[in-house]
């Protein structure tokens, strides 16, 4: 494999084959690292696994894809613009589903952009919640004894359990 | 369905927690024990009255976060009064809170009052981004911004013109200034020791006729208005 290679083949954990061109996973510092390693060692029958099951990475190397462009060379507000709003039809996602394994992803491939994204979505979603919706939502269980509930209470006189 | 957010690290459940307002922060301690204290470290104090029923109960709140969370995670303070008015002191007693700490961003918005700024309230090694809406600066002692990227200051009064001329001549790696709705005698002259040198500003929303043009020399965007 040269130097000049425009795409590269990962694994996912559950062991699919996934390409993303070189330019999209310069977002990504462990993405580059691994990028070198394909294109300057010897060895390059080794695909690299990626430790992001394959649900996940097809969403995050779709993000990659569509941002590599303007983090690589820079863009009008008006590509900004249209950037965002695809970001927000991007994060509309199964909750329980996906938005964890965004997170982790996001944070285990060190994508600034994605990672703040998807923090921001999960925060939107706590918004102006009360706590049992909260827990609902992410399925928190209340593991606090009723003597507990009762010390954070007295603690917090203005938030609720409810 | 297993509790997956509560399985993920803390500096992850800190990302997520700076995204929200402080209120919001606190309840969540509500949530389980894995959440009991997370909001003791916030990277962010974000108040709106907005959220708040009450002037009085707004006040307590900040008094008791501010008592009660760890102000050296601290980073960025954004204080919005829309609809209350609450008294200087507290204001005061507030950001003296904050000035031992190494903030880098401070936001303090008052729509509905001026604040009487302390003379010693440019005082932050580390502040690179202040936002300033609703003061009077009548007297200014020493400043010391020496990190400051980024001011605003929208509808602030200042006894005189050699006031805001001396603030900003203290203000030399300014990247970003924008300047609305001030209320400045004037009594200009641009004397070149008290005159500020801009070099490294890249952005200006600023009153016209303010400053003599050399000083915006670097400017990449300026937009002049009229005072």
């Amino acid at each position: 494999m040269s130097s000049s290679v425009e795409a590269i083949t990962v694994l996912s954990s559950d062991g699919d084959e996934f390409k993303i061109t070189v330019s999209a996973a310069k977002l990504s510092k462990p993405l580059n690292w691994m990028l070198e390693d394909v294109c300057f060692s010897d060895d390059c029958d080794e695909v690299p696994t990626i430790e992001v099951n394959s649900k996940t990475l097809v969403k995050v190397i779709e993000y990659c894809e569509k941002h590599a462009p303007r983090a690589n060379s820079g863009a009008s507000d008006s590509d900004a613009e249209e950037l965002k709003k695809w970001d927000i039809e991007f994060m509309k996602m199964d909750v329980k589903d996906i938005l964890f394994h965004i997170l982790m992803a996001a944070n285990y491939l060190h994508m600034e952009g994605l990672y703040d994204l998807a923090c921001q979505t999960a925060a939107d979603l706590m918004k102006g919640m009360t706590v049992s919706q909260i827990r609902k939502i992410f399925h928190i269980k209340n593991d606090f004894s009723s003597e507990e509930q009762e010390q954070l209470r007295r603690q917090h006189p203005g938030c609720s359990f409810d | 369905m297993e509790d997956r957010i509560g399985g993920l690290p803390d500096s992850l459940l800190f990302h997520i927690l700076s995204f929200l307002q402080t209120k919001d922060v606190v309840a969540t301690c509500m949530l389980s024990k894995r959440w009991r204290h997370l909001w003791r470290l916030p990277s962010k104090l974000h108040f709106d009255d907005r959220s708040f029923p009450s002037v009085e109960f707004f006040v307590q709140f900040i008094d008791a976060a501010l008592r009660l969370v760890r102000l050296n995670s601290v980073q960025m303070f954004v204080l919005k009064c829309e609809r209350f008015s609450v008294l200087e002191v507290e204001v005061n007693v507030w950001v003296n809170a904050l000035t031992n700490y190494k903030l880098t961003y401070l936001k303090l918005h008052f729509r509905r009052q001026l604040i009487l700024l302390p003379s010693s309230f440019f005082i932050y090694n580390t502040v690179s981004v202040l936002k300033l809406t609703g003061f009077v600066l009548v007297n200014l002692s020493p400043v010391d911004l020496p990190s400051l990227k980024a001011l605003h200051l929208k509808n602030v009064k200042f006894s005189n013109s050699k006031c805001i001329a001396r603030l900003l001549s203290y203000c030399l790696h300014l990247e970003e200034l924008v300047l609305k709705g001030l209320k400045v005698r004037f009594e200009f002259e641009h004397r070149e020791d008290e005159c500020a040198r801009f070099e490294h500003l890249l952005f200006a929303d600023v009153p016209a006729f303010l400053f003599p043009m050399e000083v915006f020399s670097n400017v990449q965007f300026i937009y002049l208005r009229q005072l």
